[in-house]
């Protein structure tokens, strides 16, 4: 069936998924469901302004970064920042997978018998879905010990969870594909987070309990209603336009200057969206795209339609029910580049009408689409092919080629900063080992240069000031792709690795050890440069780390153990004014001697 | 060139309009004018100062502006002509003592928005500039909002506030009716970004030709309306609201391509339609503002592969530089090049000017607004800027002197005889915290200071003039003062190792300089007394 092909799940996977967040509601936190073989996690929704906005935080959209170390894949490799979302949604997957439920163990039992798993909910119980999926996926799915089955998370009517990086890092993970939202046309639900925390706090209680099903029913006149469906609107409007201005790329400055005077929310989409409408049923993957949506669908025609929206908005936020039941019998739209903007019944312009999109709306939608399209061109258009068709090592003897390559990568690095390419380019295999080839090869000769030049002298040491960002930049994708499956970040396992070369108190070793070039293979020589012609005591701890590195880098390919003891080499000159009593004791004396002997045969 | 798909000045203009900083700018402009005084309040965050209309003022006489130097707006560049304003709003901003209450009202503030209703907003844009044109950019952020307000000043003022790169500070508010906003007189001219409302909508334009342009099609069409410049208040409150209904083609048929369609929607939220010949002349005044080519960042990492580019060049002069250092004539690079002779000098000659060429234009699109807003502050740009200057500088100077007409007696340093590529790359190091220096060990590659030999030609002359005895006794003294400064400061140089050994070379012209000047002090039976007369502190100021 074409809908499963374009969301991942099935009718019937959706009907139990509903079924289940209904259920849900009566629980303390969560339902279990099984079925054929599938196990449903479906989260109670609490309408309560607190497990909105966290009490205590005090930031305009009750935002807080995730945890590094818990959720290491939630982050941007290009701009090392984490992800942030809202807090008062992470807490409540926080109480859920602690100590206080049965879920944590639920989760574990299902992943050992090998089921698949399935995150659902109904409005806020959406977003606790959500989190909880990439709790899933952090947790279970990239580990190897589990080899867990990929999940599904299917949502209903649910806010905004995490921001730009948020989506971005689910993109690279290529793990957006697990993610379904249904949104029916008007439901307010969906866009609430897109508003300020200040412009709606004072009407938030009321909304919320209108929200809640069980409660009294609501009049179409209802002036609060008016004003807070106003006032989420405009905050989203400025949200959407902003980012179609970003996306077509004008007037950045005077654009720019107009932010800094207003926050703008940052929570986006994630995933694939479905919205509602009477006759059909559109399907969306583009964020950008579904951002615009999110605004534009709601938007009126005329004074009578204004006057009834802010009542549908709350109304619709009940219509899931219907929604479920008409998957296969409403027509059905993919909103994408490929299916032209034409007339007719089963097209998306007719599906565009159907949602009541403008000219105005059209045009933003294919800006966002168009946006993707760019960013697969930029790609295509072999940023990264120039770089790889160079990455020849023959060529790396030219001291021209070097500096020409710095400027492709620095520009591919420009295009992922603003996030100028598609999600999935940094995740890809192929680009982290030409990173990291380049990295190995080149950053060498670049740390002779910086010293050759002695700008260490100018500037400072090379890992202080000199270090160049693309390469940074290249460490930290290819710590990232080799510690996925183990659930550790490039920090712990560093610093782990110097405690054991017990080398004295970790308090006193870490303050010796910053900006230390042991950081990283392709530093070593950096390291090497930065102790030589000081005092051996002086620098004892320091060496020691290097040297007690130093096999472990040789054995990954960081650094190229011909080179170390090379004749005239750096390091073989520093060696040599090194006490015996070190030497002898040192994990480095036995190579030293092979090299001497091979040399001598 | 690549097309440029969509069209935005419609979405810049309603987005603007449906913030909350556009209704309570509008408010605190009212209040300001019904109580006849400055109003400042604090909303949301937002620092609002309105500035009060003053009716019955002559408008329309210009005066210079005082800019550069000590006085009252010296960030601003100061290119011939000289920056003019209203000399009615100029005396109006002293009237007001505008500076004496900002100056302790601003204090600690973190969002500023200065705004104003007519009158009122060209002396908000005035005090906004003042604000912006400080030596150091205030510890705020300022947005200026106008309503209705008449041209500030003319086009050199205009360019220079583009040039400092603060246009986009600025947003002007014209109803399209309103005739104030427009001069009769043709030296005032627009700057900032100007939002044009009708009753069905907005657009935003921020290309002062385009401005113009757009005044005279409405001077030839539209309905002026004395009312007109009262219903301010009128359109903030429609167009506040407009965003929440949707915004469809009226007229016929809607163009395929969404640029067009983006272009006609606009000429559509004018109140014009795209059909008669007003419209086609707004759409074409829109259609040429709009057409930016590439998007900044895109553009920007496209300079980083062209930078790689010229690497080559570079690495040219790095190596001849290299060669001279370690040739047998021991002479440096700097004269090498000032002698010019070799088939090799003319190569790094070509080196050199592509090198100049690629800066040069660098530096323009930074200041046409093409590249990405903090883009001269990325790291990458700023230490390969650097470095270029401190390799090439010396080159130009030599190219300079070799070139220089003698009887015009200019000198490098002169004002407009340095390449303003060398200005703005020493305006962006000034934007980087520097490193603490640690004492050199050997000389360095390149001479951190890149008008050293600029700054030797003209003490060379100098010490020429004091030799032949040409000059009368005064002058003579003066130069010889001079002299003994620069002889100074270039030792506290080589006696830090901030000078590469190109300067130290046996025969490079500082070295001969030296042996004339020590010869010419024996000659007049100087002793070493002179020298301590200049003391270090000074020596480095020169």
């Amino acid at each position: 069936m074409a809908f499963e092909a374009l969301t991942g799940v099935n009718g019937d996977l959706v009907t139990i998924s509903w079924m289940a967040s209904k259920g849900a509601n009566q629980t303390e936190h969560y339902l279990k469901e099984e079925v054929g073989g599938t196990v449903f996690f479906a989260f109670r929704a609490s309408f309560s302004s607190e497990d909105l906005f966290a009490t205590e935080n005090t930031s305009p959209f009750g935002e807080i970064k995730m945890k590094r170390n818990q959720f290491p894949c939630m982050r941007s490799i290009g701009n090392d920042v984490d992800t942030t979302v809202n807090e008062a949604f992470l807490k409540s997957l926080e109480v859920l997978i602690g100590p206080r439920t049965s879920f944590h163990a639920s989760v574990q039992s299902a992943v050992d018998r090998k089921q698949q798993v399935v995150f659902t909910g109904h409005s806020f119980g959406g977003a606790t879905a959500i989190l909880a999926t990439v709790w899933y996926l952090e947790t279970y799915f990239i580990r190897d010990a589990y080899a867990a089955p990929e999940p599904r998370c299917v949502t209903f009517g649910a806010p905004l969870v995490g921001d730009y990086i948020f989506k971005h890092a689910l993109g690279r993970e290529n793990w957006s594909r697990f993610f379904v939202n249904f949104v029916t046309r008007f439901d307010i639900v969906p866009r609430i987070m897109l508003a300020r925390k200040t412009t709606i706090e004072q009407t938030l209680s009321y909304v919320l309990g209108k929200l809640d099903s069980t409660r009294a029913p609501i009049h179409e006149s209802d002036q609060v209603i008016t004003e807070f469906y106003t006032r989420v609107m405009r905050d989203t409007y400025t949200v959407a336009s902003k980012a179609v201005c970003q996306l077509i790329g004008n007037g950045e400055a005077f654009l720019e200057t107009l932010s800094s005077f207003y926050e703008l929310s940052p929570y986006r989409p994630v995933g694939t969206f479905v919205f509602s409408t009477q006759k059909r049923l559109v399907v969306v993957n583009n964020s950008d795209a579904i951002l615009q949506m999110l605004f534009y669908t709601c938007q009126s025609n005329d004074e009578q339609e204004l006057s009834v929206i802010p009542f549908l908005s709350i109304r619709d936020h009940h219509g899931y029910e219907e929604l479920v039941q008409s998957i296969g019998i409403k027509l059905l739209n993919h909103l994408d580049l490929h299916n032209p903007l034409l007339d007719g019944e089963n097209s998306i312009g007719s599906a565009l009408d159907d949602l009541g999109m403008s000219t105005r709306a059209r045009q933003c939608i294919h800006a966002a689409l168009e946006a993707e399209k760019q960013r697969c061109q930029a790609h295509k258009n072999g940023y990264y092919d120039s770089f790889k068709d160079s990455n020849e090592e023959n060529d790396f003897k030219a001291n021209v080629k070097r500096v020409e390559l710095a400027g492709i990568f620095d520009e591919v690095l420009g295009l992922v900063k603003k996030g100028q390419l598609p999600d999935g380019f940094e995740g890809s295999r192929g680009w982290i080992n030409l990173a990291t080839q380049y990295r190995r090869l080149i950053e060498p000769l670049d740390i002779s240069n910086y010293h050759g030049q002695l700008k260490n002298e100018d500037t400072g040491p090379y890992m202080l000031h000199g270090r160049p960002s693309r390469y940074k930049y290249a460490q930290r994708g290819y710590e990232h792709d080799i510690l996925k499956p183990t659930g550790m970040i490039a920090k712990d396992v560093f610093w782990s690795k110097v405690n054991g070369l017990n080398l004295g108190l970790q308090q006193d070793i870490q303050e010796i050890l910053k900006n230390s070039g042991s950081e990283c293979g392709s530093c070593f020589w950096a390291e090497v440069e930065e102790l030589k012609g000081k005092p051996y005591e002086e620098v004892q701890v320091r060496f020691k780390t290097l040297e007690g590195l130093l096999e472990g880098w040789i054995k990954d390919g960081e650094v190229d153990e011909k080179e170390i003891f090379l004749e005239g080499s750096t390091f073989r000159k520093w060696w040599n004014t090194l006490p015996d009593s070190h030497k002898i004791h040192a994990p480095l004396y036995p190579r030293e001697r092979m090299m001497d002997e091979t040399r001598a045969t | 060139m690549e097309d440029c798909r969509f069209e935005t000045s419609e979405i810049q203009a309603s987005l603007l309009m449906s913030t909350q900083l556009f209704t309570d700018s509008w408010s605190s402009c009212n209040t300001a004018n019904c109580d006849g005084r400055i109003k400042i309040q604090l909303i949301a965050g937002i620092t609002y100062v309105a500035i009060q209309a003053v009716p019955m003022i002559q408008l329309g006489d210009l005066v210079g502006l005082p800019v550069a130097g000590d006085v009252l707006f010296p960030g601003l560049s100061s290119d011939e002509p000289l920056p003019m304003v209203d000399a009615a709003i100029l005396k109006l901003f002293f009237q007001l003592k505008i500076k004496e209450v900002l100056e302790l009202e601003l204090v600690g503030r973190k969002l500023v928005v200065i705004t104003g209703h007519s009158t009122g907003g060209a002396v908000a844009a005035l005090t906004a500039l003042w604000l912006l044109s400080q030596t150091s950019l205030p510890p705020f952020r300022v947005f200026c909002i106008t309503f209705g307000s008449p041209l500030l000043g003319n086009q050199s003022l205009s360019t220079s506030i583009s040039r400092s790169r603060l246009a986009h500070n600025f947003c002007h508010v014209v109803s399209i009716h309103d005739l104030v906003p427009r001069s009769s007189n043709e030296q005032f001219w627009p700057f900032g970004t100007y939002l044009f409302c009708s009753d069905n909508g907005g657009v935003c334009l921020d290309n002062a030709d385009s401005v113009r342009r757009m005044f005279n099609i409405l001077n030839a069409t539209g309905t002026p309306n004395i009312e007109e410049h009262q219903r301010y208040g009128h359109y903030v409150f429609t167009l506040s609201h407009m965003f929440l209904k949707s915004r469809s083609f009226l007229g016929g048929n809607i163009p395929d391509n969404s640029y067009q369609a983006g272009v006609a929607l606009a000429v559509e939220a004018l109140g014009f339609s795209n059909d008669d010949t007003s419209g086609v002349l707004v759409k074409e005044c829109i259609e040429t503002t709009t057409r930016i080519v590439r998007a900044p960042i895109l553009r920007s990492a496209e300079l980083a592969n062209d930078l790689a580019s010229v690497l080559p060049a570079r690495l040219e002069i790095q190596w001849y530089k290299d060669r001279c250092d370690a040739s047998e004539e021991q002479l440096g690079y700097y004269d090498f090049f000032k002698r010019y002779s070799l088939k090799r000098d003319y190569k790094v000659n070509m080196s050199r000017k592509r090198l100049a060429q690629f800066w040069d234009k660098v530096v323009k699109m930074v200041e046409t607004n093409e590249l990405p807003f903090d883009f001269h502050l990325g790291k990458k740009w700023v230490y390969a800027s650097q470095f270029y200057q401190l390799l090439t500088e010396p080159l130009d100077i030599a190219n300079f002197y070799k070139n220089r007409d003698i009887k015009s007696g200019g000198h490098y340093l002169d004002q407009g005889n340095r390449p303003k590529r060398y200005e703005v790359i020493d305006q962006w190091q000034k934007g980087v915290a520097k490193p603490d220096k640690c004492e050199r060990s050997i000389y360095t590659s390149t001479t951190q200071d890149t008008c050293f030999w600029a700054k030797l030609e003209e003490v060379k002359e100098y010490l020429d003039e004091v030799i032949k005895e040409s000059s009368d006794a005064q002058r003579r003294s003066l130069l010889l003062e001079k002299i003994l400064r620069f002889e100074s400061y270039a030792n506290t140089l080589v006696k830090k190792k901030e000078v590469s050994v190109d300067v130290l070379a046996k025969n490079s012209s500082y070295s001969v300089w030296v042996g004339n000047l020590r010869e010419f002090k024996f000659k007049m039976g100087y002793g070493n007394e002179i020298e301590m007369v200049v003391d270090e502190c000074d020596a480095m100021e020169t």
